[in-house]
């Protein structure tokens, strides 16, 4: 990689926003959009122009960081399935990231992340300054900031009155990489069933 | 000609299969990883837990299948990959990898019907003859397809209920079987006699078919037993349950053919799996003289070489997926 710059992919569709960043060197392309219920019509067309507006091509990028989870289970796997075709295609390390992470990077303090689901409940991301993981989990939203009252609060709803702070997750996770074909969703939120009743007069 | 190779995928329902074919009819390698084990204890598919595993799968699968192929992505004509009908979350998963490759390598990307590929799993078994008649039966579908040309489809009957593979699992689940029911059914069938009195379901003029009605009559016959305190045979129940489907399915066919004068007929699905069907609708088809083919039973159930071998006369008619398409969950296959 000597003589150029190390270009790396970003990509999180898990949530209320999506982003899209290439790192360049030290130019940073970034695009962030409300999610909605058309992210699978209209991701290619997204990344297309992210990549023009970069002015690189994905063969060549050097790594891809892809957020795996917690979020909507849909919009995980939309950018799983891209980001593990794009690294085994390309031949690249990949390395998943919690959402959290994305927006813990913002941060150079304790800071709990939290992302509704339905009702009072949904996930929760504690990071320390260092963005180290304390604790993940899907619970009651409410409940859990009422025992950190003192520790920062920010809700990914509010994502775009932050900024992400690439160069920091590039730095913290220069030598993080996993397996392509290894690499899973983390929904957290665990799965439950409605007994299944195919037949009303069964 | 040019030997076209298709890269196919199909992540519909609960197979996470990939699959290279050659000039639409030659298997050149194949990986399908099922699922069934995952579901078995819900005694059907779930629908989430089916996209997740598609997910986890995708990448090895692809990477299997092209080293048993020997073949790199550049060697490739084009990717086919299941459009639906089928689960939408599941869908998707064989759809965006198949939009990663096709852009990173420029390569067109066509979309196939789920029913299309059934159909052409035909053709991996010997050559398609047209006019065609298909009988499509499987968990989701019945339905006759009546066939002019290659990839020209006209709906002329299908169920009004229940699809043929869905009354089996249901019924498998009433007399405590295993899933899938068909082939449950179809081995405890052969052990017992056709001696209950179940009606044959709506055996009247049209080329439509039910199936509720059975299952229905099935869990009454069950409760009424149970009753009387008397023990059910199960191995006659499978073989009068089978009986009927397989009476009133020939029936149809054989109608349809008759119908509209066609003298090639296609059973495809994966409830074409079924050893008594095949072998009945063959048996009718020798009688009158008409041209009959069946699948290899591993193309009869979901597979991707069945969307290699669509993918192959899709390709060459030039459908195309744009960025935009997305999965279809509820879509006709003659309505394009």
């Amino acid at each position: 990689m000597r003589g150029r710059f190390v270009k790396i992919l970003f990509l999180d569709t898990s949530s209320f926003f999506i982003n899209i960043a290439i790192a360049n060197g030290s130019v940073i392309t970034h695009h962030q959009e409300k999610n909605d219920n058309k992210l699978s019509e209209r991701i290619f067309l997204i990344l297309k122009q992210v990549f023009q507006n970069a002015d690189i091509t994905p063969q060549m990028l050097d790594k891809i960081y892809v957020a795996n989870g917690p979020g909507s289970f849909t919009g995980i796997r939309v950018g799983l399935s891209i980001a593990k075709t794009l690294a085994w295609d390309l031949k690249i390390p990949i390395q998943p990231l919690s959402t959290f992470v994305f927006y813990a990077s913002s941060y150079s303090e304790d800071i709990i992340i939290s992302l509704y689901d339905r009702d009072e409940k949904g996930y929760i991301g504690f990071y320390n300054k260092n963005l180290t993981k304390k604790e993940e989990e899907y619970t009651n939203i409410g409940d859990f900031l009422s025992k950190y009252q003192d520790v920062k609060h920010f809700d990914i709803e509010k994502a775009g009155e932050v900024e992400i702070d690439f160069f920091r997750l590039i730095k913290k996770f220069a030598k993080k990489e996993e397996a392509v074909h290894g690499i899973k969703a983390n929904y957290l939120k665990p799965l439950s069933f409605k007994k299944i009743v195919g037949d009303n007069n069964e | 000609m040019n030997d076209k190779y298709i890269l196919a995928l199909e992540t519909s329902c609960d197979e996470t299969s990939v699959a290279i074919v050659k000039n639409g009819y030659q298997e050149i390698a194949s990986v399908v990883m099922s699922q069934i084990s995952e579901h078995e204890l819900y005694g059907g598919v779930v629908p989430e837990i089916a996209s997740r595993i598609h997910e986890q799968n995708i990448t090895w699968a692809l990477e299997k299948v092209l080293r048993s192929a020997n073949l790199k992505i550049k060697d490739i004509d084009a990717i086919a990959v299941t459009e639906g009908p089928g689960l939408v979350g599941a869908l998707l998963v064989g759809i965006m990898v198949a939009k990663t490759l096709s852009w990173l390598h420029n390569i067109p990307l066509v979309p196939v019907h789920h029913i299309a590929g059934h159909i052409y799993a035909s053709n991996l078994e010997k050559p398609m003859k047209f006019p065609l008649m298909a009988l499509v039966v499987s968990g989701g579908h019945t339905e006759l397809i009546l066939m002019q040309e290659d990839y020209s489809f006209e709906k002329i009957g299908g169920t009004l209920d229940d699809a043929v593979g869905e009354a089996y699992d249901k019924v498998a689940r009433l007399l405590e079987l295993g899933y899938p029911g068909g082939p449950y059914i179809d081995k405890l069938a052969k052990e017992g006699v056709d001696n209950y009195d179940l009606p044959l379901p709506l055996d009247d003029n049209s080329l439509d078919f039910s199936f509720s009605g059975l299952k229905s009559a099935v869990i009454n016959l069950l409760h009424n037993e149970k009753q009387r305190k008397k023990e059910i045979n199960k191995a006659d129940l499978a073989a009068s349950f089978q009986n009927r489907v397989v009476k009133i399915l020939t029936k149809k066919t054989m109608r349809a053919m008759e119908k509209y004068q066609i003298n090639n007929l296609a059973l495809v699905g994966g409830v074409a799996a079924n050893s008594t069907l095949r072998e009945t609708l063959e048996k009718q088809c020798q009688a009158k003289g008409f041209h009959f083919i069946v699948p290899k039973l591993i193309h009869c159930t979901d597979n991707a070489t069945m969307i290699g071998a669509a993918g192959f006369f899709a390709h060459q008619l030039n459908h195309r997926f744009d960025d935009q398409l997305k999965a279809k969950s509820v879509n006709e296959l003659t309505k394009e």
